[in-house]
């Protein structure tokens, strides 16, 4: 019944407008390399040279219209002898397949062409082998979903025998943001992200005007600057001050068109998020795929009572930060009944507390205050440069106050299924991990570690690395032990354990 | 009844350390000699093409301070990879197989077979004359948890990737 009309046991062709999207993205792409090359074209029309780039610019787009146009034709995907066919180039011929079952995630992302035209943009992720990401540009939404729901359904063909899994999909919306939501979160965003990228941006704008005006038209300007020298300072005050409030405004809207409308569901078997005013991203997380969750609060969410939820998925590597899920402004509620599902033994049983050793703090103190700081006076009184002396003389004594802060704020608990780690101090992070998502784990340790019996260990996972610093040896030891004899068990009981949800 | 949780005091569990470590094979030592000594004259070559030109004046000077850190460099990593050497070892037990390399900084990685996604076995140019190999064994952990053991006899690499593979399968309980 959800096929209609779409047979995708033949080839399929992907919507016309994904011709639109290749060649949007191309002339992105060239005018983001070419953009000086215009502003001079425009300015002064002059110098001959700029018109020989300029049609080379233009052969090029042409050349790349015609080979996105062909591009589109000549790609196709299907179905068969399960396995998912994607064929494409017309010079080049590759054929991509990815076997039913090792089919992870499947998730859609419109941007506003992709809204205009009713179509998404469609992701097929197979975790563990390297680089076989299928991706298609443009397919219209229902034959998106059609997809989907053909695809799962394929996949659970293929994986027959296990009884059914199929339990009645419940959805339920556990958080709704609402403009005042929004707001909040855009406060508690990091500023100054914005500000560096503005900062970036500016630096970056000026550069290129250097290369366009011409050395000599950009020295003036920099020489007429110099001349005020006494309102330098203002200048750079007002600058400054504009530029914090830019970025402040900044991220507010970025994050208003990102998160808007967001809604965090909760199905039968995972987690699925959807939120965007112009570019609406859709995406899910089954439990299955879940590999540990984190949540994150600095002062401002701790005072506005908010946090930022992280479920990290089995992704393969290119994919991994995409595959991440990110929910800002979460409350308590929320990551209860995401813990509880995650973990639902967490609240049972006992939970073992440990910390890194003090080596941990006086290496962290050693390494980001006393050797920072002594570079830095000796650097200032070598250059006889006195004016940022008394920042380095502070340095040491605010980094042993903050080194000591998250020395003891690093807590690692301990429990039968799993561990959670309590970290840091300005920004305080709760990670929760499950024993039988663990790929592999390695014992590693520093030469100044080994004289002290000291070893880091590290879990990996298929979303990336966990590590517990600086423990002691005989800690260290038998926490890999168990974490290994856990794996083992886990795979005794896979079968089962995949059926219990 | 589908888990029972038993408590196991920790100091039953099986211990990695009372593994015994499968050394390298030894030629695998002379290969490492061999790769260093190339990289170390291609390095001395090119150092000797770029620099003295540059100093046209003292160029015989330049020649002999190249030679001589050149030399350092050789002696030096000779001595590390000895050292290294010695370290590196692995070892399969029932259910996993760990590695253990690094001299100075030390790291002992160990992965579960029912983990394992596939095993790969590689041959350098080198390594091809003396009759060894390198392994590798995929998770779906990322670079960061994959095995890479190099210098194993062809036979011998060949054995661990079939009897990896066998265990991946009968371990899955498939």
């Amino acid at each position: 019944m959800e096929h209609e009309g779409a047979d995708f046991f033949r080839p399929n062709r992907q919507s016309p407008v994904a011709i639109l999207l290749i060649l949007s993205r191309l002339f992105r792409f060239l005018f983001r390399q070419f953009w000086p090359v215009l502003l001079v074209f425009l300015l002064r029309p002059k110098p001959a040279t700029l018109y020989g780039l300029f049609w080379v610019g233009l052969l090029l787009s042409i050349i790349s219209s015609v080979n996105s146009i062909l591009a589109y034709f000549y790609a196709v995907f299907y179905v068969s002898e399960g396995e998912l066919i994607l064929e494409k180039g017309w010079l080049r011929r590759t054929r991509l397949s990815v076997p039913l079952d090792r089919i992870q995630t499947i998730s859609f992302q419109q941007t506003f062409i992709h809204r205009l035209f009713n179509t998404v943009s469609v992701e097929i992720d197979t975790a563990g082998s390297k680089g076989a990401e299928f991706s298609l540009h443009a397919i219209e939404q229902s034959r998106a979903h059609s997809l989907r729901d053909f695809l799962l359904q394929q996949k659970e063909e293929e994986s027959m025998g296990q009884e059914e899994v199929q339990e009645p999909v419940e959805e339920k919306v556990l958080l709704q943001l609402h403009i005042f939501d929004l707001l909040k979160i855009g406060v508690s965003q990091n500023h100054l992200r914005t500000a560096g990228i503005l900062t970036a941006i500016g630096l970056g704008f000026l550069d290129d005007l250097e290369s366009v005006l011409g050395e000599a038209a950009y020295k003036d300007w920099e020489r007429t600057v110099g001349n005020y020298f006494e309102a330098l300072w203002w200048l750079t005050l007002a600058f400054v001050v504009i530029l914090l409030l830019l970025s402040f405004i900044g991220t507010l809207i970025t994050t208003a068109i990102r998160n808007y409308d967001l809604r965090f569901i909760q199905t039968g078997q995972g987690f699925h998020v959807v939120a965007g005013l112009f570019a609406k991203r859709e995406q899910s997380a089954s439990l299955r795929k879940i590999q540990f969750i984190r949540w994150s609060a600095h002062p401002i969410q701790r005072w506005l009572g908010m946090f930022s939820l992280r479920l990290y998925q089995a992704a393969s590597y290119t994919l991994t930060k995409q595959k991440t899920i990110q929910v800002p402004g979460c409350y308590w509620p929320q990551l209860e009944v995401v813990q509880g599902m995650y973990f639902p033994e967490a609240n049972e049983g006992e939970w073992e507390w440990h910390g890194p050793s003090p080596h941990y703090f006086s290496r962290r103190f050693l390494f980001l205050g006393i050797l920072p700081a002594i570079a830095g006076l000796g650097l200032g009184l070598l250059t006889r440069d006195y004016q940022l002396l008394p920042i380095f003389l502070i340095w040491a004594p605010a980094a042993y106050f903050w080194q000591r802060k998250v020395y003891r704020t690093f807590h690692i608990g301990l429990h039968p299924e799993g561990l959670q780690i309590q970290e840091g101090y300005f920004t305080r992070n709760s990670t929760y991990f499950r024993w039988k998502k663990l790929q592999g784990i390695s014992l590693k340790q520093s030469p100044y570690q080994r004289k002290h019996d000291l070893a880091s260990l590290l879990l990996h996972t298929a979303s990336g690395d966990i590590t517990l610093p600086y423990l002691p040896l005989e800690k260290a030891r038998p926490i890999r032990d168990y974490g290994l004899f856990q794996v083992e068990r886990a795979a005794d009981h896979f079968n089962s354990s995949s059926i219990i949800r | 009844m589908i888990f029972e949780n038993q408590q196991i005091p920790v100091s039953d569990l099986p211990q990695v350390e009372e593994v015994k470590f499968q050394p390298l094979a030894s030629n695998a030592l002379q290969v490492r000699y061999w790769a260093n000594g190339i990289f170390i004259a291609l390095l001395f070559l090119l150092a000797l093409s770029v620099l003295p030109p540059i100093f046209s004046n003292w160029w015989w000077l330049w020649v002999l301070l190249i030679f001589v850190v050149a030399c350092v460099l050789f002696v030096f990593f000779r001595w590390l990879i000895r050292r290294q050497f010695e370290v590196e070892g692995y070892a399969l037990r029932q259910h996993d197989i760990i590695h253990r390399h690094g001299y100075w900084w030390r790291s002992q990685t160990t992965v579960p077979f029912t983990r394992v996604q596939h095993v790969e076995i590689a041959q350098g140019p080198i390594a091809k004359r003396f009759g060894l190999s390198s392994i590798r064994v995929f998770t779906a952990g990322g670079s960061s948890s994959d095995l890479n053991i190099s210098g194993i006899d062809l036979e011998e690499a060949h054995r661990i990737k079939s009897f990896i593979a066998h265990k991946a399968e009968t371990d899955d309980g498939a």
